[in-house]
């Protein structure tokens, strides 16, 4: 009887031994989560750019004064001294305006850390060069550029729209904003596939005109263009548009 | 009273016993149920031997392939074949970038980066993005003067880009994310800021879907399939893990290139692919610099400008014993349960500097790029996808769209906080 009772105790405690070694696992399985698009930027639209009023100078001296904080004034000396387009090709419109280093203020404009990219768009010097590397320098007589890109339908009257390029070499005689279309397919042969308008102007008695490559202002030169080796375009192209 | 006694005893004890056994292993997010641990890290130094992650055995420094491949094969095995350099005979080419995986991922110590770029092209058209004949990559270098792949001949309506090498140190780690946790980091971003999350195919899954985490574009999800494709790409040997297993060979754009090719396909039955996927598997993280007090203000400044929310501090990776890659690799002890520290949340994102080529994540992701992981950031020049920003504040003011917010804010800050972002980034 005794042996018995203790065999069915041992048999019980088996018993539930294996029923918790054999409890099933749960399983180690990695599970993604179904694909997610991201979220609609306002600078990428598929509808055309919104008909934005005409800058008045007022509108552009509030924007260089925010940008600059006084560090570049605009150069009022220049006709015109602002124009508007969509250079970088994002259907967000931007500003160029025509500026110049304030009086004592240019190691403001040269510093690293400032909130520009400083630009020289002029060809190398050294033939089938494609890259400069060496540091850009404004001299306080240097005419330069300033092209804001726009953010979202408003463009460059965004408050948000501070990405700024501050140009130099390429600020003398009337500046005219082009078409993309009326610029690029004429040159169409001799240029990298950019999609933007360009800012047309005569620099140093030769027309040209500067263009956004996708991460600098460069210049294009019709009558002596410069071979690109490798044209960057960051938007959408006209023709898709 | 002692015989009760005595039976109560084993009752309690088998009791406990049964509880003891049915306590569930942690699974896949129960991962506090382990304390995590810190990622062994690299000092990125040339001069220290400390990129081995403990993944396997580490073995002795290989000078010269003397024998046929061993079998277990150890890190320094592994790496030794990262750096192999292939000729004509093993198949290189006809057209291909470089050589070695170690040519383009060697600085400052194997797996890293160099100044090597790839190239990129294709067509805008109506309809979306179009591919070049023979696809977007144009390769550099060819084994013969006749299948150089050139641009002349294609439409002149192309745009081409440059991607710059990426660093592939503590790519083991990378992979031992759970899509899960990558999920979460989205759900955690707040709208204007959240990533896009594609699935790509693990080819050594035969096609099944994971969270992408690889390229510049999302385009691999497994370290085997981004060495095949590598293989393929990059140097041209066609192999069983390449997407086509092995049965199709580059062309010079379009051309057949069958003439030039005298090794049989596949030019690797995966032996290579896999030791590539393991050296990456066995290395540690990268290591930070040093940290100073500007970096500290700097790591403040940096989260204060919300930079982290996409270029994400902290992810702790899958439990060991987790099955990732669509079911084809467990997630082993030296990976899993880790905190490591990549600055990505490796998702696409457009912040203005999309290359306009479409890959693995269709049509809406061509001005994406994924963000790029910070850590070892401190060893590159060239910066940005397209490797033409060569500062940190340049590379900072090229942030635009999703990242607007972010440049704005280091727009309102003093130089001298300015100078302890750059602090900060530097230490990474």
């Amino acid at each position: 009887m005794r042996f018995k009772r203790y065999g069915l105790l041992f048999l019980t405690i088996v018993w539930l031994f294996l029923s918790g070694c054999a409890k099933p696992q749960a399983a180690l399985i990695e599970e993604g989560p179904p694909p997610e698009p991201g979220p609609f930027v306002p600078s990428r639209t598929d509808s055309p750019p919104r008909k934005l009023p005409p800058p008045q100078p007022v509108e552009v001296r509030s924007k260089i004064a925010r940008i600059f904080n006084g560090a570049a004034l605009i150069d009022e000396g220049r006709t015109p001294y602002f124009t508007v387009g969509d250079f970088n090709g994002d259907l967000s419109q931007d500003l160029v305006v025509a500026v110049k280093p304030a009086p004592g203020r240019l190691s403001e404009i040269n510093d690293q850390l400032s909130n520009w990219i400083l630009v020289d768009p002029r060809p190398p010097a050294i033939p089938g060069q494609v890259a400069r590397r060496e540091q850009i320098y404004v001299g306080e007589r240097d005419s330069l550029l300033a092209v804001i890109h726009g953010y979202g339908p408003e463009g460059w009257r965004h408050r948000e729209a501070t990405q700024t390029y501050l140009v130099k070499n390429a600020a003398d005689g009337p500046m005219i904003s082009r078409p993309h279309n009326e610029a690029v397919p004429a040159n169409k042969e001799k240029l990298p596939r950019i999609s933007g308008d360009v800012i047309a102007q005569t620099v140093s008695g030769q027309p040209g005109f500067l263009y956004f490559n996708g991460a600098r202002y460069a210049w294009f030169d019709p009558a002596h263009p410069q071979l690109i080796l490798h044209p960057r375009r960051v938007h959408q192209s006209r023709e898709e548009r | 009273m002692t015989k009760t006694v005595k039976i109560l005893g084993l009752i309690l004890f088998a009791t406990l016993m049964v509880l003891v056994m049915s306590v569930p292993r942690p699974i896949e997010g129960q991962s506090a149920l382990q304390r995590a641990a810190e990622a062994p890290t690299t000092a990125l130094d040339a001069r220290k031997d400390d990129l081995f992650n403990g993944l396997g055995i580490k073995g002795s420094p290989v000078d010269e392939c003397v024998a046929a491949p061993v079998a277990n094969r150890s890190f320094e095995d592994n790496k030794f074949i990262f750096n192999e350099l292939e000729t004509v005979a093993d198949g290189l080419g006809p057209v291909y970038n470089d050589a070695g995986c170690g040519s383009c991922h060697q600085a400052p110590i194997v797996g890293g980066i160099s100044q090597s770029k790839e190239m990129r092209a294709g067509f805008a058209t109506r309809n979306g993005f179009v591919n070049p004949p023979g696809g977007s990559l144009i390769h550099l270098r060819a084994i013969a003067a006749n299948v150089q792949e050139r641009l002349d001949n294609i439409s002149p309506d192309y745009f081409s880009t440059l991607r710059t090498t990426l660093n592939v140190i503590g790519d083991g780690f990378i992979e031992a994310i759970s899509g899960n946790t990558i999920g979460e980091i989205r759900s955690d971003q707040p709208a204007g800021f959240k990533g896009t999350i594609i699935n790509v195919p693990v080819v050594e899954a035969r096609g099944r879907l994971r969270v992408a985490r690889f390229g510049w574009k999302n385009q691999h999800a497994s370290l085997v399939s981004f060495s095949g494709d590598a293989y393929l790409n990059e140097m041209g040997i066609t192999n069983v893990f390449d997407g086509s297993n092995g049965r199709v060979e580059n062309t010079s754009m379009g051309a057949s290139v069958k003439d030039y090719d005298g090794v049989a396909d596949p030019e690797d039955d995966g032996d290579d692919v896999e030791a590539f996927a393991n050296f990456m598997r066995a290395t540690r993280a990268p290591g930070r610099g040093p940290i100073t007090n500007a970096v500290l203000r700097g790591e403040d400044l940096f989260h204060k400008a919300a930079c982290s929310i996409c270029h994400t501090p902290s992810i702790t990776t899958a439990p060991a014993g987790t099955v990732i890659n669509a079911g084809e690799f467990t997630v082993p002890p030296a990976l899993g349960n880790k905190v490591i520290h990549p600055f990505s949340d490796f998702m696409l994102h457009d912040i203005g500097t999309g290359d306009g080529i479409v890959q693995n994540g269709g049509e809406a992701t061509r001005n994406m790029v994924r963000t790029p992981p910070l850590w070892g950031v401190r060893t590159r020049i060239e910066l940005m996808h397209d490797g033409l920003a060569t500062t940190y504040a340049d590379a900072i003011e090229r942030h635009a769209g999703q990242a607007t917010f972010s440049r704005n804010v280091f727009h309102v800050l003093s130089n001298s906080q300015k100078a302890d972002l750059v602090a900060f980034l530097t230490s990474l």
